[in-house]
């Protein structure tokens, strides 16, 4: 077992490749692989002190989507009951991303095609919640890697 | 950057002694693979021939990789197509069709020996006669591959349907790697789908004409590269390519867009350029969440997870776009 914390063996991690590994390599492709996994690291040591950004996103858009459902349940009932199912779509056992990604395309194929007004409220809840979690994405970005593609 | 793959100098040395014998091959020297780009696995090798040294670049089609589904043998036969017809894409020598012969089809092509002007060069922004001349020759490729027959592509009919295809392809893409809900995207395509416009006429697109694919020499050009995501369509909508994802001194735009109006007839509705300018912005954004999907399968490429993280942070300007294009269209 590492005797560290998760974090402090990341940072560690870090250190050693920027200390030891970078400085000595020569090949330019090695080198930009190495600065993409540092800023990868940067943000799995990120992950671990803020928590998984996609479970605050998931847990942001269901609380949203089940005040819509609220509100829609007196004139569109089944529309209402229909959203609450989409939320429960994802088998409990489901990670993030896979509850991500089954509960947002269940509430799109309900709201894409719907004349509801809750489906418009949900698509701004989806909308505004993608917004939120990726406004800060550009922080994890390696600029190396970026310019080594183009 | 390039890096050596002597891994791959004997069985490419054997292929191409046994199924390109017009080549004169007597040894690979080596293999060395270009890393920029995101496109086929590109190559350069140097050998030795009966007639001296040679220089060629090979393609290799992928397993996986940001824009599937790779067909070398599509390329490979359009480039001849339109290398016979005055492109100046570079010379076609060899199609391995025999993915087991190094591990994946392959094409190979002359080496194009010249320059590439990036999409802020400072030789172009440092002289103007230099610049016009470049500008002159952009405008003047384009326009001619916007003209040239092909047979290899699929041809689509005036009207919407070539949008209408080119956002089923997106559709489709889009299920297939995106890994958190993507709603702006998702309605990008709704909108891109039920606004797409009648084309006033259809063509060869290049679908990635900007500076970084063309190679130049003492002022001239001399190659037109990456050929891989050609099809047919709306000519505006490679315009649009060059204002958006390929900007840069040449984007066609104000004086620029008028003389390729001129030279072709090509009549520039401004409205469509913003929906072509949407979909472009949309095809890219797809492209680059496929960053993150090809490491899932087991790529190895970790900027990609750069390029997947671009593509996600840009996805709110898909819908600045979007209101722009409904507000242009619905007026």
């Amino acid at each position: 077992m590492i005797l560290l914390d998760t974090s402090e063996t990341l940072a560690a991690v870090r250190r050693s490749l920027e200390a030891h590994v970078l400085p000595e390599l020569e090949d330019d492709f090695a080198r930009v692989q190495v600065l993409a996994a540092l800023r990868a690291l940067d943000e799995l040591g990120h992950r671990i002190e803020n928590g998984d950004p996609c479970d605050a996103m998931n847990r942001n858009i269901d609380a949203s989507v089940r005040a819509v459902a609220e509100e829609a349940r007196a004139e569109a009932p089944e529309f209402a009951a229909n959203l609450n199912a989409a939320l429960d779509v994802a088998p409990a056992a489901a990670s993030p991303r896979e509850r991500a990604r089954e509960v947002g395309d269940a509430l799109w194929r309900l709201v894409s095609d719907s004349e509801e007004p809750a489906a418009a409220r949900v698509f701004e809840v989806l909308r505004d919640e993608a917004i939120r979690t990726t406004a800060e994405d550009r922080e994890w970005m390696c600029d190396e890697a970026i310019a080594s593609l183009v | 950057m390039s890096r050596p793959q002597s891994a791959m100098v004997a069985p490419l040395q054997k292929a191409l002694q046994s199924g390109a014998p017009h080549l004169g091959l007597e040894r690979v020297i080596s293999v060395e693979r270009f890393t920029s780009g995101l496109s086929s696995q590109s190559y350069s090798i140097s050998a030795e021939t009966d007639d001296g040294p040679a220089t060629w670049v090979m393609r290799l089609e992928p397993e996986h990789g940001v824009i599937p589904p790779y067909d070398i043998t599509r390329e490979y036969r359009l480039m001849a197509e339109v290398g016979a017809a005055g492109i100046l894409a570079p010379k076609t020598l060899y199609l391995e069709e025999d993915a087991s012969a190094i591990g994946g089809r392959f094409m190979l092509m002359a080496h194009v020996d010249g320059v590439v002007y990036g999409s802020r060069d400072p030789r172009l922004a440092e002289d103007p006669e230099l610049l016009a001349t470049v500008q002159d020759q952009f405008i003047e490729t384009l326009a001619r591959i916007h003209e040239t027959p092909q047979t290899v592509l699929p041809a689509f009919a005036d009207g919407p349907t070539s949008a209408r295809a080119e956002v089923e392809v997106c559709r489709r893409r889009l299920e297939k790697i995106e890994r958190i809900p993507a709603p702006i995207l998702r309605h990008t395509l709704d909108v891109l789908d039920r606004m797409a416009p009648e084309s006033q006429r259809i063509g060869l697109l290049h679908g990635d004409y900007r500076l970084p694919n063309l190679m130049w020499k003492d002022g001239k050009l001399v190659g037109v590269l990456d050929w891989e995501l050609a099809r047919v369509g709306d000519p505006l909508s490679d315009l649009a390519f060059t204002q958006t994802v390929g900007i840069g001194p040449c984007a066609v735009e104000g004086e620029l867009a008028q003389r390729y109006s001129e030279r072709t007839g090509v009549e520039i509705d401004e409205k469509l350029i913003v929906y072509y300018k949407l979909l472009e912005l949309a095809k890219s954004s797809i492209i680059g969440l496929g960053g993150a999907s090809d490491l899932a399968q087991g790529g190895d490429d970790l900027r990609l997870l750069s390029v997947a993280t671009i593509a996600t942070a840009g996805q709110p300007m898909l819908s600045v776009f979007q209101a722009q294009l409904e507000a242009l269209l619905e007026a």
